[in-house]
C-alpha cells in the first residue's frame, strides 16, 4: 500500500468520523418512533366520545370490566382508526421514497403517478353502477374495486417503464398525464350519479379512516411487512443510484430492472393503502422529502424514515381530524397536507438557518 | 499475462455502430493507455463496450480470460468503468456514496468495506472531502468522488472515461499519478479516455487515436503524435515541438477549412 502511517490513522479516523453521521441519524430514528408511539397514543385518546384518558387505559387493560357501548369505541372506533393512520401512512411513505429513488424525481409519489386516482376510479364505478356481486360482500367490493383499478394504474406505469428504456422522467410525466385522465373519468361519473351516489363519491375521494376495521388492518399490515424486508433487500442499491445513474450502472447494477421491480412493488403497496382508506394525497410525497431532510439518502436511514414520517403525518393527521370541529371527525384527505405543510415547512426552514 | 487484446469490436446503435471492427493489440499489465479523439469519434461508445454495457460484437480478452464469457457478477468485479457524467449533487455524504459503489452488488462484511473505502479516499488523496454532503461539494470534487466509486473495488481493469475533464491542473495531475499508483501496485490495466493531448503525452505509456468508430493510431506517444494524425483526427493544422527537456508537446496553429 502506497500509504504513510499518518494517512493509514487519518484513514482509521475517517470511519469513525463517519460513524457520528449514524449515531445521529439511529438517534433522530428513535425520536421519529416514539414520535409516532406519543401521537399513537394520543390519537386513541381523542375523539368525539367523552372517554377521559384514565378510563382509556382502564378499558385497554381490562376490557371485560367497560360497558359494552364505550369498549365499543375504544376496540372498533379508536384504536383501528389510530392503527390504521399508522400503518397506511408507513405504507404510502414507503412507497413514495421508493418511487423518488428510482425514478429520480422528486415529485414522484403515489399520488402524482395516478395510483390514488385510479383508486377512486374504482371505488367510484362500483357506487355509480351499483355493482354487487353474491359472492362478495358490499362492504368488501368498494376496496377490492378500489385496489383492482390502483393496481392497474400500477401495472400501466409499470408497462411503460418498461418499454422506456432510460426514461424515467417520461414515466412521471405519464404519471401525471394519468391523473388528468382518470381525474376526468371520474368526474364523468360524478356528472352521471345521482345526489346520493355523488356525495358518496365525493366522500370516497375525501379519503377516511372511517372503513377501518381489524380485517382490512390486517391486510395493510401484513402488506407492509411483508415489503419492508425486500425493500431492505436493496438499500445499497438504492444508495448507489442517488450517486447518479450512469455510475450505479457502471457498478453492474442492472438499474432498469431495479426500477421495475420497485416501481411494481411500491405501487401494489400504495394501491393496497389507497384501496382501503381512499385518496390520501399528500403524505408519499412529503413524507419522503421529510425523512430527507431529516436523514440524509442513505437509504438505510431514508426508507424507515419516510415510513416513520409518512406513520407520524398520518396520525397527527388523525389526531386534527377529530379536533378541529368538536364532535365531528373531518375526513382525513382534507387534514394530511394542513398538518403536514407546516411541519415540512418548518423543517425547510430549519435546514436553511443550519446551513 | 497478456493484458488487454480486442479484436473485431463493433459497438454503438442497431442501425449505426458507432465503433466498426476495432482491433487493439495486447495493451500490457499495469500500463495506461490514453485514448484521443474529437467529440462523438466512439471513445465513450469504446470504452463502454469494453465494459460490457451496451450491445457490442467482438472479443475482449484481459490476461486471456474473454470477458464475455464471464458471468455478470466476476465481470464487474474485474471491471471498473467511470462513466462521462459527474456524481449528481445528491444530499448523499461523499462515504455514503463510495460506501454504496463498494456494496452494492457484493456481499461484504461491514469492517471489509470500510476498510476498502477508507483506502479509496487515501489514495485518491481527497479525505477531507468524505465527511461532506455531495451537493456541497464542487464538480472536480465530485469527480474526485466518482473515481473513488470506481478505485473502491480494486478493478484489474480500469476504463475512465474523461476523469480529469473537470479539474484544474494540479488535480489532473494527481489523479493520473493516483491512477498510476494503483496500477504500480496491483498490475491493472488502465484505459483513459482524455481531450489534453500535452497531458496525455507527458503521462500515458501508450496512445491511441480514434476517429469516426476505428483505430488511427496505436503505439507509444511519440510514435503516435504527428501532425498528420492530429490533422486527420481532429482537423486542425499542428506542430510537434519539443521542450527544454526533450518532451514532445502539441501546439495548435489553425482549424483546417
Amino acid at each position: 500500500m502506497i500509504h504513510s502511517p499518518q494517512m493509514a490513522a487519518a484513514g482509521r479516523s475517517l470511519s469513525q468520523g463517519y460513524a457520528r453521521f449514524v449515531r445521529y441519524r439511529f438517534l433522530i430514528l428513535i425520536l421519529m418512533l416514539v414520535l409516532m408511539g406519543v401521537a399513537f397514543v394520543f390519537d386513541v385518546f381523542t375523539g368525539p366520545a367523552d372517554l377521559s384518558p384514565g378510563a382509556v387505559i382502564a378499558g385497554l387493560l381490562d376490557p371485560a370490566g367497560l360497558p359494552s357501548p364505550v369498549r365499543y369505541i375504544l376496540f372498533n372506533v379508536r384504536l383501528p382508526y389510530a392503527a390504521m393512520a399508522v400503518l397506511v401512512g408507513a405504507s404510502l411513505g414507503l412507497a413514495g421514497a421508493e418511487m423518488q429513488t428510482v425514478l429520480n424525481n422528486p415529485l414522484a409519489s403515489p399520488f402524482t403517478l395516478g395510483v390514488s386516482a385510479a383508486a377512486t376510479l374504482g371505488a367510484a364505478l362500483v357506487l355509480v353502477t351499483g355493482l354487487s356481486l353474491t359472492w362478495l360482500p358490499q362492504e368488501a367490493l368498494l376496496p377490492a374495486s378500489a385496489f383492482l383499478f390502483a393496481a392497474m394504474a400500477a401495472l400501466l406505469i409499470h408497462l411503460l417503464a418498461k418499454t422506456q428504456a432510460n426514461g424515467a422522467d417520461s414515466v412521471v410525466l405519464f404519471g401525471i398525464a394519468l391523473v388528468f385522465a382518470i381525474n376526468s373519468l371520474v368526474a364523468l361519473l360524478q356528472f352521471m350519479a345521482d345526489a346520493d351516489t355523488l356525495q358518496q363519491i365525493v366522500f370516497w375521494g375525501m379519503g377516511s379512516l372511517g372503513r377501518s376495521t381489524w380485517p382490512k388492518i390486517a391486510i395493510v399490515g401484513t402488506i407492509l411487512f411483508v415489503a419492508i424486508p425486500l425493500s431492505f433487500r436493496n438499500v445499497w442499491k438504492l444508495t448507489a443510484l442517488r450517486a447518479g445513474e450512469a455510475q450505479a450502472e457502471s457498478l453492474g447494477i442492472d438499474t432498469k430492472r431495479l426500477r421495475l421491480t420497485v416501481m411494481l412493488r411500491a405501487s401494489l403497496l400504495a394501491a393496497v393503502a389507497v384501496g382501503f382508506v381512499g385518496t390520501i394525497g399528500f403524505v408519499g410525497l412529503v413524507g419522503p422529502h421529510i425523512a430527507r431532510l431529516l436523514l440524509g439518502e442513505d437509504h438505510r436511514f431514508f426508507l424507515p424514515g419516510s415510513a416513520l414520517a409518512g406513520a407520524l403525518i398520518l396520525s397527527l393527521a388523525s389526531i386534527a381530524s377529530k379536533m378541529i370541529i368538536p364532535g365531528m371527525i373531518i375526513p382525513l384527505g382534507i387534514v394530511t397536507s394542513i398538518v403536514g405543510v407546516p411541519l415540512f415547512l418548518s423543517l425547510l426552514i430549519a435546514k436553511e438557518h443550519r446551513a | 499475462m497478456t493484458g488487454l487484446v480486442i479484436s473485431n469490436l463493433s459497438a454503438g446503435y442497431k442501425r449505426r455502430p458507432v465503433i466498426a471492427d476495432l482491433s487493439l493489440s495486447s495493451v500490457p499489465p499495469g500500463s495506461l493507455l490514453g485514448l484521443l479523439g474529437p467529440n462523438a469519434s466512439g471513445k465513450s461508445t469504446l470504452l463502454r463496450a469494453i465494459a460490457g454495457l451496451g450491445d457490442s460484437s467482438g472479443h475482449v480478452a484481459l490476461n486471456d480470460l474473454e470477458l464475455k464469457t464471464l458471468d455478470h457478477k466476476k465481470r464487474v468485479e474485474m471491471i471498473g468503468y467511470l462513466p462521462q457524467s459527474l456524481p449528481p449533487a445528491s444530499p448523499l455524504v461523499a462515504y455514503e456514496a463510495v460506501m454504496a459503489a463498494c456494496r452494492a452488488v457484493r456481499a461484504l462484511d461491514t469492517r471489509t468495506a470500510e476498510k476498502a473505502v477508507e483506502a479509496a479516499f487515501v489514495d485518491l488523496g481527497i479525505n477531507h472531502l468524505a465527511l461532506e454532503r455531495m451537493n456541497r461539494l464542487s464538480g472536480g470534487q465530485r469527480q474526485m468522488v466518482g473515481l473513488a466509486q470506481v478505485v473502491v473495488r480494486k478493478p484489474g481493469l480500469l476504463l475512465l472515461d474523461e476523469p480529469t475533464s473537470a479539474l484544474d491542473l494540479k488535480w489532473q495531475l494527481r489523479v493520473i499519478n493516483a491512477v498510476r499508483g494503483i496500477l504500480r501496485e496491483t498490475s491493472a490495466i488502465a484505459i483513459i479516455a482524455i481531450h489534453d493531448i500535452n497531458l496525455a503525452i507527458r503521462t500515458c505509456d501508450q496512445l491511441a487515436v480514434i476517429s469516426e468508430g476505428s483505430l488511427l493510431a496505436l503505439g507509444p506517444t511519440e510514435t503516435v503524435i504527428s501532425p498528420q494524425v492530429i490533422s486527420h483526427a481532429y482537423g486542425v493544422k499542428a506542430r510537434v515541438e519539443h521542450c527544454s527537456e526533450g518532451i514532445p508537446f502539441v501546439l495548435v496553429d489553425y482549424a483546417e477549412p
